[in-house]
């Protein structure tokens, strides 16, 4: 699995999505590999955000030869910086890395999840941006898998770990609060406490609700579609 | 400020452009990639076209011209029209101004150099011009039509035809490039503006050179700035001056010398390392070019990294302060990471460049320096 993992979660190619860490390097590896997409492109999985941030931008800046055809990235919108609020701030950092190259930038997101056509294909990437959860709300990778969660054991588990919180027998971040709930649902499965990525293999999250549709949607128009196709 | 330079039909670029340009820009790329190449044609733009700056650029291809006034003496007594187009004139040194070398077949083809305002472009190219007498015996130059060699006729000369802009032409004999003597400036040369200009090439600045720029410098404010330079590397600088080497007291080569803090006499600069001697050039360059243009080849040679990240910043303020607009190149990643660095503070005030050699010509590409710095601290590699 490691080795495996660090060719999965560092694969050059000439599709890339660039994503902020290993759980959703493998996490989204497997959903794609679930909707029949994972062959479409590779996975950067950057140590944190900023990594992910100039591991995208890093490779709009390598020979136009050896740049990729197709560029996604994949973020959280959780900012610890309040000022101004996540999902500008995460619009601007991506902008910042864009510009200069001739892509029609939206001044928001597309709730279905962005995407950029090349000003100037075989020389600029086609550019995918998804902003975790649902390129709207705050949150990150984990609020997605949340919403691939049965609602009733998604309450329960976010009362369970609220109540472990208040009651002092928890002190995770409160912006990690997601990601406490949904390793405590993964706690709480048949085989308990496996990772995400393998979790999502076998099937412990529900890959057909509105949400997750989207984002295989976007994944599929960004990889699977031909530049001639969509301009 | 240039605002972008273009390059056409000269030595290795078939077409390319510099675009937005910025005040200290620096050109990357792996050897022979073009990157001096493109220093040259800012150069012999800045010089509107001169002659001494044309052989300057062909005998950095080491050619041997001693070699070529013989040749072209003998052809001149033997003048035979198939040694001229088979040998000689596939020898001559000319060539490697024109891209491709297509002078030889093509006489239309004309080396454009300079900004976007095509005004302000230096044009180049090669004609056969006949000379003949009026009735008064003033000599005149007419060119021969249509300008292909085939059409020589053994009476006419192959001449530059040096455009500054628009609306000046002045033509150059090649075969004068190589008199002994040295070239002759064409006096409508002088007429047109000059800009100031100074180069650090990869050995540095020539000792005749170095005295020059420091006369110009010494005791006024200018020559301050450029001892706060040489103090980042060798804080115990207090003075500089430059003198007769003992040898040859009598020649006019001096040598810079500094006087220590803490320490009686003064040492040769070149004693306090290579850094030093670099430091010393690159800002004796950019205080003397107020107003005009840098070249720094290789900017990183002798430098140690840490010099260089230091170095930067005072390159941005430097130009800034003496109006200076800045052209680097470089091969090193110490040296890109610094530039990176230096311009992280106000990313408008610089530009960084890639050339790769292509099949038929050279590619630049215009790497935006956000995107860079991304490169840098993920490891991804951009040269």
């Amino acid at each position: 699995m490691s080795a495996d993992a660090v060719v999965l979660c560092k694969e050059r190619r000439p599709e890339i999505l660039v994503v902020e860490g290993k759980d959703d390097c493998h996490g989204i590896y497997q959903f794609a590999a679930k909707k029949g997409l994972s062959n479409y492109f590779g996975i950067w999985a950057g140590d944190n955000d900023e990594q992910a941030l100039s591991q995208f931008g890093g490779l709009l800046a390598v020979r136009p030869a050896d740049r990729p055809s197709i560029l996604g990235i994949v973020l959280d919108c959780d900012t610890a910086n309040h000022s101004p609020e996540p999902l500008t701030r995460r619009w601007q950092q991506i902008q910042s890395r864009l510009d200069d190259r001739g892509y029609a930038i939206p001044k928001t997101p597309n709730a279905n999840g962005t995407i950029l056509e090349s000003p100037n294909i075989g020389v600029l990437p086609r550019i995918g941006i998804w902003i975790m959860p649902d390129n709207v709300s705050e949150g990150m990778f984990e609020d997605f898998l949340l919403s691939c969660v049965q609602t009733e054991t998604r309450i329960f588990a976010e009362k369970t770990v609220d109540s472990a919180k208040s009651s002092g027998h928890a002190d995770f971040n409160d912006l990690h609060r997601s990601k406490s709930v949904a390793h405590t649902i993964l706690a709480w499965r048949d085989e308990p406490g496996k990772p995400i990525g393998i979790a999502m293999k076998m099937g412990l999250f529900q890959t057909d609700g509105e949400l997750a549709t989207t984002f295989a949607k976007w994944l599929e128009s960004l990889f699977t579609i031909p530049s001639s196709e969509t301009s | 400020m240039l605002d972008s330079f273009y390059i056409s039909e000269f030595k290795a670029f078939k077409s390319a452009t510099l675009e937005n340009l910025r005040r200290v820009n620096l050109i990357v790329g792996s050897n022979n990639a073009g990157k001096s190449c493109i220093l040259e044609a800012i150069r012999l733009w800045s010089s509107n076209g001169s002659p001494s700056v044309i052989r300057d650029i062909i005998r950095s291809h080491d050619v041997d011209i001693s070699t070529f006034r013989r040749k072209r003496r003998s052809r001149d007594e033997f003048l035979e029209l198939d040694d001229l187009f088979l040998e000689d004139e596939a020898e001559d040194p000319v060539r490697f101004l024109f891209h491709g070398f297509h002078y030889q077949t093509d006489l239309d083809i004309a080396i454009s150099l300079g900004p976007s305002d095509i005004e302000e472009r230096l044009s180049i190219s090669l004609g056969l011009y006949k000379t003949t007498r009026s009735e008064d015996g003033v000599p005149r130059r007419t060119k021969v039509e249509p300008a292909m060699f085939s059409d020589y006729d053994g009476e006419s000369e192959l001449v530059l035809e040096i455009r500054p802009g628009r609306s000046r032409r002045f033509l150059y004999p090649v075969d004068t490039l190589w008199l002994r003597r040295g070239v002759i400036r064409p006096s409508s040369l002088d007429e047109l503006p000059s800009r100031p200009l100074t180069i650090v090439g990869t050995a540095g600045v020539s000792s005749t050179q170095v005295a020059q720029l420091w006369d110009r410098v010494s005791l006024t404010p200018d020559q301050d700035r450029v001892l706060e330079c040489l103090r980042l590397i060798e804080p115990r600088i207090e003075g500089l001056t430059l003198v007769s080497e003992r040898e040859a007291a009598s020649s006019s080569h001096r040598i810079p010398v500094v006087s220590l803090r803490g320490e009686g006499g003064r040492f040769p600069l070149k004693t306090m390392g290579d850094g030093v001697t670099r430091l010393f050039h690159i800002a004796l360059s950019m205080v003397n070019a107020r107003g005009g243009l840098v070249l720094l080849d290789e900017f990183e040679n002798g430098l140690y990294w840490e010099v260089q990240d230091q170095l930067w910043p005072i390159i941005f303020k430097f130009a800034e302060e003496f109006d200076v607009q800045v052209f680097a190149t470089s091969h090193s990643k110490d040296c890109i990471g610094g530039f990176l660095d230096a311009v992280a503070t106000d990313r408008e005030s610089g530009a960084l460049f890639r050339v790769e050699k292509t099949d038929e010509s050279v590619s630049i590409d215009r790497i935006p320096t956000l995107n860079a710095s991304d490169a840098l601290s993920a490891g991804v590699e951009i040269r």
